[in-house]
Parts: C-alpha cells; sequence; structure tokens
C-alpha cells in the first residue's frame, strides 16, 4: 500500500476512529485501527465489538492495500507533525512508513485480514433524516441515561423512528426525558423493525452527536436491525450493537394533569440554581427546595449543613396555589443547560408527585414537536 | 483442538456434546482442575462448538463439535469472534472494571448468531467485587448467553459463585495416553516423551508445553543438582540455593512471557516476583516428584518413579532420609506452592522451605 494524504484531514480522521478504540482489550488487534485503500479515499477503521466507526480520508492512491497500526501512536504522531502531506506505505510484512517532510517513523503493523469485520446489519428498516433534527433529539435525552450497569436497560436511549418522527427517550428512574422531533423529510423503507423502538447504547449516540452537524447538511441515513443499527453519512459510518430487553413503561410516570404551573425565564432560573448547587458537597443528593411564598418571586434553598445555606429568588409567574418542593438541583441545571427556549414551564401538583419541566411555549412550534423532562420529587425535610 | 480430542477429558467432552446435542446448555460452567490439565482447552473447543454454524453431530457417534470450516470456526480460530470473549487477569487480579465490561457487552444484543460465549481464565483471581460484579449475569443470563469460568482453586472461589455454575472437574490422564499425544501430535522423541509424560501427572497440556520449551527441562537439571546436594548443605548454601530457585523460576518465566509474545512487544509491567511467583508451581511440583521418588523408593521399593532417568541418583540417596523427614519434606512443598499462590513473600517462602528441606538430611 502506498499512500498520500493531507496531515490535518489524516489526524482528524485517526481521532474520530481513535475514540472507539478501547484502552484495555484482550485483544492486541482491537487496539489498532484497520487503514484500507477503497474508491480514492483511505479507510480508517476502528471497532471495540460494541461500536464500529468507520472514516473515510480523502487520498492519493499510489498503490492499494490494508494494514492495522496501533491507533494512540499513530494518532499521537499525526498529531504533532507539522500540516504537509503525509505519506504512508506498507510492505508486504505489514510494517508501515510514515513520511511527513523531514520526519520518519517506522510501525510495526498486524495483519488487516485479522482485523474482526462487523456483520453487516441485515433487514430492517432504514430511515434518512436531517443530521441537526437527530443531533437535537440526542442532546436532549442522552444526560438522563443511566450509568449504573446493573440496570443495562437503562444504558441506553429508546429511539424510535416513526412516520415522519424522532422520538427519544432516557432515564435513570431519577428522571425521564422525553424527545420528539417532527421529521417531514423522513423516508422510511423496508420492514417494520424499530418502529416500537430499539435501545441505543448512550456510548453510540454519543460518539454520534460529535459528528453530526447543526447546520442543515447532508441527510443522516439510518438502518435499524433487531440486533444492530448502522448510521452513514458520506465518508463515515457508525455500527453498533443494541441494547437487548424491553424499554420500561415510561408513559406511566408522566403526570396526566397538573395544578400548579410555574413559569421561569431559564437563564435567570440556571444562574440561580448554579450557585445555589455551588455551596452544595460534592458527594451531596443536590437537594434544592423551590417555594412560591411571596407573590411573582420563586424561592429557591439550600442547605450544606455546617458550611451553611442559600437563598435565591427568581420571578415566576405562577398559576394554581402556591408550591413547595425539593428536586436533585443538578438535574434541573442538566435539562436548563441544553434547552434552547427562552423560558421553561414547571408542572407540579403535590410535594411528593413527580414533577414536569418543559420548554414554555412560544406557539411558533412545528407540529408534532414535543419536549418533556420529568423529575422524581426529592423529601423536603 | 475439538473437544473429543483432549486427552483424558473424554467423560467430561462427552458430556458438555451432550447437552449441545439436546440443546440443554447451562447458563455457566465452572472447570476445575491442575495447572496444565487442559481446562483452557476445553473451554475454547466447547465455546467453538457452541458458535460453530454447523456443528457435526453424526448419529451413529453422538459428537458434537465445532465443523472447523464455517466463518464462526473460522474466527473463534483467530480468537476475533466478536461473540467469544476470554477474559484473563490483567495482572494479577481479575478486576471490576473487566467484569463491568463483561456485564455490559452481555446485555447488548448479539450479532446474529444465537450464542455467546464468555471464557474467565483463572477465575479465582476475580476480586471480591469482580466476583459480586457477575453474580447476577452467572445466575440469568440472556437467552444464549454461556459463561465458562475456569479454576485450579475451588477454595478460592467465593461459594455463591460456585453455587451458580455446573461443576466439571478435570482429571489428570493415563501417562500413557499422554506419552501417545506427544509422540503421535507433537513428533516428540519416544524415550523423552515417555519422560515427560511420567513427569506431568498426566496433564497433557503441562506435558504438550514442556515438550515445546527445552527451559523447563534444563531448569529441572539445575534443580534437581541442588535437590542432590541439599543433604550435605550448609546453611549459607541453603539461602544460595533459595536464591537459586527464585532464579530458575524467573528464567521460566522470561521465556514463557518470550513465547506469548514472540516479537519481544513488551508484556505489559510484569513484576520480576508475579513472574516468579507465576513459574515457582512448576518448580515446587518438580520437587515433590523428587521427594516423591525417595519416599516410593524407600517404602514401597517399586520401580513406579516419576524421575526415571534419575533411578541411581535417588537410589543412593534414599537411605539418607528417614521416612518422617521425607514426609515432612513433601509437607513443606506442597504448603509452599500454596503459600506463593496466595501473596507471600517469594524470597522468604523459598528460604524457608530451603532451610526446612536440609534440615531435614539424613543420617
Amino acid at each position: 500500500m502506498k499512500v498520500f494524504c493531507k496531515r490535518k484531514e489524516l489526524y482528524e480522521g485517526a481521532q474520530t476512529v481513535g475514540r472507539i478504540v478501547s484502552g484495555r482489550s484482550t485483544l492486541p488487534i482491537l487496539s489498532h485501527i484497520l487503514l484500507q485503500t477503497v474508491d480514492g479515499h483511505l479507510r480508517l477503521v476502528a471497532t471495540d465489538f460494541e461500536v464500529g466507526m468507520d472514516v473515510a480520508v480523502p487520498a492519493s492512491i499510489a498503490e492499494e492495500g490494508s494494514v492495522t497500526v496501533p491507533s494512540r501512536v499513530v494518532t499521537e504522531i499525526l498529531g504533532s507533525l507539522p500540516d504537509a502531506e503525509v505519506s504512508l506505505s506498507v510492505d508486504e510484512n505489514n510494517v508501515m512508513e510514515l513520511t511527513c517532510l523531514r520526519s520518519q517513523y517506522v510501525i510495526r503493523g498486524l495483519p488487516s485480514q485479522d482485523f474482526p469485520k462487523l456483520p453487516e446489519v441485515q433487514g430492517g428498516r432504514s430511515v434518512r433524516v436531517e443530521q441537526a433534527l437527530l443531533k437535537g433529539s440526542i442532546e436532549e435525552s442522552i444526560f438522563a441515561v443511566s450509568s449504573d450497569e446493573t440496570r443495562a436497560l437503562l444504558t441506553g436511549a429508546l429511539t424510535t423512528l416513526g412516520e415522519g418522527m424522532i422520538k427519544m427517550v432516557a432515564t435513570d428512574t431519577h428522571r425521564l426525558a422525553v424527545s420528539t422531533m417532527p421529521a417531514p423529510g423522513i423516508a422510511i423503507s423496508g420492514e417494520d423493525q424499530g418502529s416500537e423502538g430499539v435501545i441505543i447504547p448512550a456510548r453510540a449516540l454519543r460518539e454520534l452527536a460529535r459528528v453530526l452537524t447543526d447546520e442543515p447538511g447532508p441527510t443522516l441515513e439510518i438502518h435499524v436491525s433487531r440486533s444492530q443499527v448502522l448510521f452513514r453519512l458520506d465518508g463515515f459510518q457508525l455500527v453498533s450493537r443494541l441494547i437487548d430487553g424491553q424499554f420500561p413503561n415510561f408513559e406511566r410516570v408522566i403526570p396526566r394533569e397538573c395544578q400548579k404551573r410555574l413559569t421561569i425565564n431559564t437563564q435567570e432560573l440556571l444562574a440561580a440554581l448554579r450557585r445555589a448547587c455551588s455551596i452544595l458537597p460534592r458527594e451531596s443528593p443536590n437537594r434544592v427546595v423551590f417555594r412560591t411564598e411571596t407573590e411573582g418571586l420563586l424561592d429557591i434553598t439550600t442547605e450544606a449543613g455546617e458550611l451553611g445555606r442559600a437563598h435565591e429568588q427568581v420571578e415566576v409567574t405562577r398559576e394554581g396555589d402556591p408550591v413547595e418542593i425539593a428536586f436533585n438541583g443538578r438535574y434541573v441545571i442538566d435539562m436548563l443547560s441544553i434547552t434552547e427556549a427562552s423560558s421553561v414551564v414547571m408542572e407540579l401538583t403535590g410535594s411528593l408527585n413527580p414533577g414536569i419541566v418543559r420548554p414554555a411555549p412560544t406557539g411558533e412550534e412545528p407540529e408534532g414537536r414535543s419536549y418533556l423532562y420529568v423529575l422524581m420529587p426529592m423529601a423536603i425535610q | 483442538m475439538r473437544m473429543g480430542e483432549l486427552v483424558g477429558h473424554e467423560r467430561p467432552a462427552a458430556l458438555l456434546q451432550g447437552s449441545l446435542r439436546s440443546g440443554r446448555v447451562s447458563n455457566a460452567y465452572l472447570f476445575v482442575g491442575e495447572e496444565g490439565i487442559g481446562k483452557t482447552a476445553l473451554a475454547l473447543a466447547f465455546a467453538r462448538a457452541l458458535l460453530c454454524e454447523s456443528p457435526e453431530a453424526p448419529p451413529d457417534r453422538g459428537i458434537c463439535e465445532a465443523c472447523g470450516t464455517c466463518p464462526a470456526c473460522h474466527l473463534t480460530a483467530l480468537g476475533n469472534h466478536p461473540h467469544l470473549r476470554v477474559i484473563a487477569p490483567d495482572g494479577e487480579r481479575i478486576k471490576i472494571e473487566q467484569m463491568r465490561d463483561l456485564r455490559h457487552d452481555v446485555a447488548l444484543t448479539a450479532f446474529g448468531g444465537a450464542r455467546r460465549a464468555y471464557i474467565i481464565l483463572a477465575a479465582q483471581a476475580m476480586t471480591e467485587e469482580s466476583a459480586n460484579c457477575i453474580l447476577k449475569t452467572l445466575e440469568e443470563p440472556p437467552p444464549g448467553v454461556t459463561l465458562i469460568l475456569v479454576t485450579e482453586s475451588l477454595s478460592q472461589l467465593l461459594p455463591t459463585i460456585v453455587s451458580r455454575c455446573q461443576l466439571l472437574r478435570l482429571r489428570p490422564a493415563l501417562p500413557a495416553a499422554v506419552e501417545a499425544l506427544l509422540v503421535e501430535r507433537h513428533g516428540v522423541a519416544p524415550h523423552h516423551a515417555r519422560f515427560i509424560a511420567d513427569f506431568s501427572g498426566g496433564r497433557a497440556g503441562w506435558a504438550v508445553r514442556a515438550a515445546r520449551r527445552p527451559a523447563i527441562l534444563e531448569v529441572r537439571e539445575r534443580l534437581l543438582h541442588l535437590l542432590v546436594r541439599l543433604p550435605d548443605a550448609q546453611s549459607v548454601e541453603v539461602f544460595r540455593a533459595a536464591e537459586e530457585v527464585r532464579a530458575l523460576a524467573g528464567e521460566l518465566g522470561a521465556e514463557a512471557e518470550e513465547a506469548a509474545s514472540p516479537d519481544g512487544a513488551p508484556g505489559g509491567a510484569s513484576s520480576e516476583d508475579r513472574m516468579v511467583r507465576a513459574q515457582a508451581g512448576a518448580l515446587l511440583d518438580i520437587a515433590r516428584s523428587w521427594f516423591r521418588d525417595l519416599l516410593v523408593l524407600k517404602l514401597a521399593r517399586t520401580r513406579d518413579l516419576i524421575n526415571t532417568d534419575r533411578r541411581s541418583e535417588l537410589a543412593a540417596l534414599a537411605p539418607r532420609y528417614p521416612v518422617a523427614g521425607l514426609l515432612e519434606a513433601l509437607d513443606a512443598v506442597v504448603r509452599t506452592r500454596r503459600y506463593l499462590s496466595r501473596s507471600a513473600n517469594v524470597s522468604l517462602a523459598l528460604e524457608a522451605l530451603m532451610s526446612r528441606l536440609s534440615s531435614h538430611r539424613a543420617l
């Protein structure tokens, strides 16, 4: 194999796929990335048997071929080379010579035949959707995914690609995020797999979100089968296994009615919460009490034991009776920091009932767009 | 390697094949047996048969094995099958992160193919947290998942682990079978094969490794040389002998590492002590066979010696030891082996052993 690439493009490609490479794998070849010449490009592939990613880097190819090389070392070398053309040549013993201006490195690789191939995604349904829509949905839900491996089902987001909409649901049993995006341009073909939703591991979604653009761009192609999901853009592909099992019936925990409604400016509430939580110790349950004692103001208080306490007030528009409830402040901050809405609505019932936080309706939302965040209350003490 | 080809494990193999044929495969197996007896080989062969896309099952022979030709078999042979995971200690222990990874992987969907196998080598090296982490996975893994734990030491496993697994004890093969294996399948010269087979105590895997690793025989020569001189040793020499045993174990370890990564690639940060500890068992087995032969000569006068090539030296030495002394020496060797498998200080344990062995010197 002999190819020439731009240093920057090759580095970015290696960095992107390198994130998949696991630091502690028992199989040495999984710490490698596969380099392969395909249709005038250099394809970089990495996998850890859960997620597989490949990225095509523009290259001029003098001789076709393939090799696997240690990901970390090669990425580090590429990262510190000057911006110039990089040449890669590989001999029959899988030894790769990397040259850039006056730098020359010889890296021992492994045969590309030994690199595990992820099985092709077969059957299932296929969907085309705007990148920004899916990226938005991921950002609105992913932070609520559980990190507790004892409940594996909750370590991913339930993703439904339906007629004209995308829905993502994530929960860690203390909170629940449900994001629904209208996807008018969504094109669905193939079997009816995935219409009831599949659970995609949070890791795959995070890696995907890094690559997706917020700008209008080419559409993203998604294939969902019984066991895998594939995301494809021009020159980029990510395959992930799914989490096996039945996602809990989340509809049941969404309160159907509310008696009290608070409308609050997002940035003011976020700033007040950040300050109030800053005095709480790191391992604390982040209890924040919300009260409406004074007309038109929301009192936010935290208690940090011997250290002291905080009291903040923000303006609020209230409908219904006065409110007294406690939530985990960090959980509220998580949601406020990703929402684009200028104000949010808290829909509450009693101090022991779950509450909903959602963007305040502006009347300009597209049909079918909704986002809600359910929080379990904490004891007030 | 196929299950049916493993020397001495015909019965466990038949049992596993039976469960494959009937489709009643357990969630979790625990293979117990001495070092080098073939536990890992059997676990791999069983896992390959589990994952094989077209297992052979001729009705007359009742054998159910991996075909060796399908794509799945190709991948399992390379060690690159996404559904065959082998977990080995990271350093001295199997760490909690490794078990969390396993638990995470078990929860994911399978890539086509109904079955998945996870093999945990040296399961006794699991920390308590590691073991507790997989209790639920062992008890009720998703359909199609089989965990195979492999261990030399049942007593070092938590009872909660043992009770969740189907236990299979692997027993030593007949030395004659091991000898035949070495000669027929590994082309070892017959006289050499005879000795290795006797010395292996029926551990086929150990015998094959010893035949491929000349260092073990070279090291044995030097160790026996030490043991022969031990009855006449002064105390300084005793300590020197302990030092030398340590060095021998180190040599074996270095060779084993080289065998594991033939390119001379750095084999991780393996401390010298860990290497010695890992190899001390092999050395102490040589010492054990020596005192065992002395005892046999003294008591039974039979011809069933292990160290057949040293018959004359043994015969000359045997009268110099009292029976009680030999029994104590054997006991000391076995105990030191156990200490070293835990976390006793390597140098101290070997010095204590050598001084105990020399104090039973002869009349």
